[in-house]
């Protein structure tokens, strides 16, 4: 019988480090570094990551066939310096920096890699996968399609920033691109910064605000900003953006454009902020849109595999889906660099070793449902509860979730920790806070009591797979959370739209009661929808349907188990910790349940709000 | 001269010797154009696009593979500096290594 | 560190947890550990029973024998297993215990499992973990953290347990009682001096100019931390319910020829014909390598056997196991 093969891929040094590891074409492990160094976005070399991945495995370091890392150095470092020579005399801060940060750091993956597993595997050396085909391969190899459109689109990886490639078998031909300085990805980020967000994380809050204005910049954007073609294809004028000659993605001549300086973070969001995120939102998805019809045209495809950064951005997968371009989407739910570990994988399997492809056995996909990252064993949690002195006590199954079900509905918030923690940036119910949708008061709460976060972002309701056409507008499958659809009309409620175009101050449009589950219908009466199913998560669908029981309604508040700032929790200890730092009420972990009120007295050395910087 | 003055002068040269003298001309694609149909290119389908290695034997083998990799990408204006550049790399990592006698961490590593 | 290892037990101090399976990072690129259902590191499951046609050896002992540093096929217990043809090896060892504990440790679950041969391995560094009654640790966030330990000592003519059960949490050194605080093992006889020694990269010239002597209380047959452990052999041997081989492990010192052995091999020589026990020491064999062989016999850092001190100290043990059977 011929030997497995294993391969560990590497994601690291520019944001959201992360490693992956596979084993005959099948996912063994992945993660993000941050989840074990407490470092959200952790840039690092992945020393935990890849000691976990090898840990799942189970394998010596020196039975690990190759290692990949996703991104080439010296073509990233090629761009650098012809941005430079572009830029003149001018760019010399911005290559001493590169050049150290190159030059000394990330041209030496094999050193990092030996100092951290003492070998580089078989191969003997480490190889390099490009930056988007190790997107593209994150999309279309776990994917279920043997042939498929991929289209990946990202800020930048070495020169490219939108890729559109097309995937058949175990090969992946890359058809056309878009290259640095012109980016989507960054045109968005551009207008997070300028919103009061924070780039590379806070993409996600423009998106979420964007419902409450009107898109009044739109033909702005157009006239100024960027030339878009019919086939999707574009260009930025670079006169609005700073990131060629500086470390900041605008310029004056951008703040002049519209009317001021950017939004200070954490000051108050007004309604040109509003309009703003409306107005980019609506922008991308228009040239997403025509991307993806392209990639249709030159591709034939009726499948369409997508991934990078912006693939992150549910509400633009959703109009995408409504448009029907294609027959079939699946989207990478660790669409950001993090999955790029896992592409690099990919990329050495069949592309570099050309092993063939085997399509998923009567399963939607080879993600397995995103639960890829560390379980702990009972025996592990109970040793940690002991060793503390904390009070719990164990349940079986039926009957923890009969008493999860009777909490929540009583408007308990449930931290909520069972299997393998999820890859990617959102939480599918292994490491998720929980609550009931059709609370009033539960976005509100949650967001600020709990996650202690900007109390105009919405939360995601997970519902039931064979439910999910009761109350939204939609029925396929969504198991990643990384398709926005409408509520129902049926569930839905009326207010008052005089309020809602008028107000520059958000909270009474968030206090309006939208729907019958209020706390995830966003004010457009969209909601970002998680497909809850039992073959790829029992304890998480079996909770949902003890609550139906109790209830009728099978659908849970979901959202990431960590506060503002925070990474998602990763062990018992984490989740743990956040427990006693918030407002959650009870806190299970696998079969054990803790009630916060019987816990002893909670202390800290260190003040934790100080030690996560705001996202 | 210390080590941080020594590499702030490589780099200071090879900025020089490399982006002084290839910035007469744009090397980005942000002209705007109205009148094309599509700003898409093709793949630059060179190795590196899916995947390669990357030669860092040694200062001269990591200069050869510098060499080659802008003659592949017809960038013959960037090699002029590939000994120095590969130099620096060297440099840049031996300064970058953290080695700790201290007695292992790993012992007894308990609860 | 990612997971938590041991947890509290009240008779041993601690002990692994149960089904683990995980990977510690490591200078050497990192080990597997795995345990059973007993909380040993094991690839198998313990029985008390034992297959009929096999012969078992029990191996008890500390983190040399449980193998930090080196994953579980590696360790000189499962290398040994595998030269010897018709054996199992049960190994029993717990990272950071003394021979106090291991007595305990085969009180709880060793004594009636059935066996042929019980090896006992003493580090020979560690006589100083019999009269310490507290032991730093650290935590998974890489604090020092002091926790109870189990111990004897003679007292009213008689040869007593302390500390039983052991306190499950962890202590504040100010905390604890003046007399008390000298109790507390801070990790080798010149912890402090040892650790800017080594922070200077000096620790092996220092010690040959020092004539470093790693472990005075074996100077004499009557120091009291002899006397203990001592006795808890002689315990140990009286109720052994098969063979008994006691292996003093000799430390880097000794192997590498810094220190001299004579003490401790004069203390081990009179506990044989005191006791009539049988008593194996694989010095002589590990010092037949050569010396860079022998440097390769622990890591760069961590003084635990690497692999290949592992394969060395088994070649060594294999035969007079294979004796002994």
């Amino acid at each position: 019988m011929a030997q497995s093969r294993y391969i560990l891929g590497i994601s690291a040094y520019y944001h959201d480090s992360a490693a992956a590891i596979i084993k005959d074409s099948e996912i063994i492990a992945a993660a993000q570094e941050e989840r074990f160094s407490r470092v959200k976005h952790d840039p690092r070399f992945p020393v935990n990551a890849i000691n976990y991945c090898i840990e799942e495995a189970f394998i010596e370091a020196s039975d690990i066939d190759a290692v990949v890392f996703y991104d080439h150095p010296i073509l990233t470092y090629d761009r650098i310096i012809k941005n430079c020579a572009t830029v003149g005399e001018h760019s010399y801060d911005t290559f001493n920096a590169a050049t150290k940060s190159i030059l000394g750091i990330k041209l030496w993956v094999e050193k990092h890699v030996k100092q951290t597993i003492g070998t580089v595997g078989k191969l003997g050396k480490v190889l390099f996968a490009g930056h988007h085909i190790s997107h593209a391969a994150s999309s279309f190899y776990p994917s279920p399609y043997n042939e498929s459109a991929i289209v990946s689109v990202d800020g930048v990886g070495e020169w490219s920033t939108t890729t559109i490639a097309h995937g058949v078998d175990n090969n992946i031909k890359l058809l056309k691109e878009i290259n640095y300085p012109n980016s989507l990805g960054l045109l968005y980020s551009a207008f997070t910064f300028y919103c009061g967000f924070k780039v590379n994380s806070g993409e996600y809050k423009l998106m979420g605000l964007a419902p409450y204005g009107k898109p009044i910049y739109v033909k702005h954007i157009y006239d100024n900003l960027i030339d878009v073609k019919e086939d999707g294809s574009y260009r930025l004028d670079m006169d609005y953006f700073g990131y060629l000659d500086t470390n900041k993605t605008t310029n004056q001549k951008f703040h002049d454009l519209f009317g001021g300086a950017p939004r200070q973070p954490e000051s108050v969001i007004s309604r040109k902020e509003m309009d703003i995120a409306a107005s980019i939102q609506q922008v991308t998805e228009e040239i997403f849109i025509k991307i993806a019809r392209h990639a249709r045209k030159i591709t034939g495809s009726s499948n369409l595999c997508l991934s990078g950064g912006v693939a992150l951005n549910c509400v633009a997968n959703g109009k995408l889906l409504r448009e029907k371009i294609f027959d079939n989407i699946w989207i990478q739910p660790a669409a950001g660099d993090a999955g790029g570990a896992l592409g690099a994988c990919y990329v050495a399997n069949h592309l570099y070793y050309k092993e063939k492809r085997s399509l998923p056995n009567g399963k939607n996909d080879k993600q397995h449902g995103s639960y890829l990252g560390p379980k702990y064993s009972d025996t592990e949690i109970e040793a940690f509860l002991d060793r503390n002195n904390y009070v719990y006590k164990k349940y079986a199954e039926t009957e923890k979730n009969e008493l999860l079900a009777k909490e929540i509905d009583k408007g308990k918030i449930v931290g909520f920790f069972a299997g393998r923690m999820e890859f990617g940036p959102r939480s599918l119910g292994a490491r998720s806070i929980i609550g009931d949708p059709r609370n009033a008061e539960m976005q509100s709460k949650m967001n600020l009591k709990i996650k202690y976060r900007e109390s105009f972002r919405p939360f995601a309701p997970a519902v039931l797979r064979e439910d999910v056409n009761k109350y939204f507008d939609l029925d396929q499958d969504s198991p990643y959370m990384l398709i926005v659809a409408p509520v129902n009309e049926t569930i839905r409620k009326q207010v008052d739209i005089v309020t809602e175009h008028n107000a520059d101050d958000m909270i009474p449009i968030i206090n309006q009661i939208r729907s019958e589950l209020p706390a995830i219908t966003h004010v457009d009466y969209s909601a970002r929808i998680q497909t809850v199913h039992k073959e790829t998560n029992e304890k998480f669908y079996n909770l949902i349907k003890a609550f139906k029981q109790l209830t009728g309604c099978s659908v849970l508040v979901n959202t990431s188990f960590n506060v503002r700032g925070e990474p998602i929790v990763c062990s018992p200890k984490d989740a743990y910790l956040c427990f006693m730092r918030t407002d959650i009420d009870i806190l299970v972990l696998e079969n054990y349940i803790l009630f916060k009120e019987e816990q002893p007295k909670f202390e800290e050395k260190e003040n934790w709000q100080q030690k996560y910087e705001l996202d | 001269m210390n080590l941080t003055n020594t590499i702030d002068l490589k780099i200071r040269k090879i900025f020089e010797g490399v982006i002084l003298t290839n910035s007469h001309e744009n090397h980005l694609n942000i002209i705007i154009n109205k009148n094309i149909d599509t700003y898409y290119e093709e793949p630059q389908n060179i190795q590196q696009t899916y995947f390669s290695f990357i030669n860092t034997d040694s200062v001269e083998s990591f200069a050869d593979y510098l060499n080659e990799f802008w003659m592949e990408k017809g960038s013959e204006g960037f090699i002029s500096m590939v000994d120095e550049m590969s130099e620096l790399a060297f440099l840049l990592s031996s300064d970058s290594d953290t080695q700790s006698e201290d007695v292992s961490q790993f012992i007894y590593t308990m609860y | 560190m990612n997971r938590q290892l041991f947890q509290y037990h009240p008779t041993i101090g601690y002990k692994f947890i149960s089904y683990l399976k995980t990977r510690i990072q490591h200078e050497n690129g990192g080990y597997l550990v795995k345990t059973n259902d007993w909380g040993f590191r094991s690839e198998i499951e313990f029985n008390k029973e034992k297959k009929s046609g096999t012969k078992r050896i029990l191996f008890f002992g500390d983190s040399f024998t449980a193998g930090d540093g080196v994953s579980n096929k590696f360790r000189f217990t499962d290398i040994i297993e595998q030269a010897i043809p018709g054996i199992e090896t049960y190994n029993f060892g717990l990272p950071g215990s003394g021979t106090d504990q291991q007595f305990l440790l085969y009180k709880d679950f060793g004594k009636d499992v059935e066996c042929d041969l019980i090896v006992l391995v003493v580090l020979v560094e560690n006589i100083r973990r019999i009269k310490s009654h507290y032991r730093y640790y650290f935590n998974e966030a890489g604090e020092k953290q002091i926790y109870q330990k189990p111990y004897f000592d003679f007292k009213d003519n008689e040869f007593q347990l302390f500390n039983t059960p052991v306190e499950s949490q962890p202590m504040k050194m100010e905390d604890l009682p003046a007399n008390e605080q000298e109790k507390v093992d801070t990790g080798g006889r010149f912890g402090m001096a040892r650790s800017i020694v080594n922070a200077l990269g000096l620790k092996e010239i220092t010690q040959k100019f020092t004539k470093y002597q790693p472990v005075p209380e074996f100077n004499t047959a009557t120091s009291p931390e002899w006397l203990v452990l001592k006795e808890i052999i002689k315990l140990w041997s009286e109720i052994a319910q098969a063979k008994f081989l006691v292996v003093p492990l000799p430390l880097y010192q000794f192997i590498e020829e810094t220190s001299s052995p004579d003490n401790y091999k004069a203390r081990f020589g009179e506990l044989k014909s005191e006791l009539n026990i049988e008593i194996f020491d694989p010095l002589s064999d590990l010092i037949a390598y050569t010396a860079e062989e022998r440097r390769n016999f622990r890591h760069k850092t961590d003084v635990h056997p690497t692999n290949a001190g592992h394969k060395a100290i088994a070649d060594s043990l294999s035969k007079k196991i294979t004796e002994m059977l």
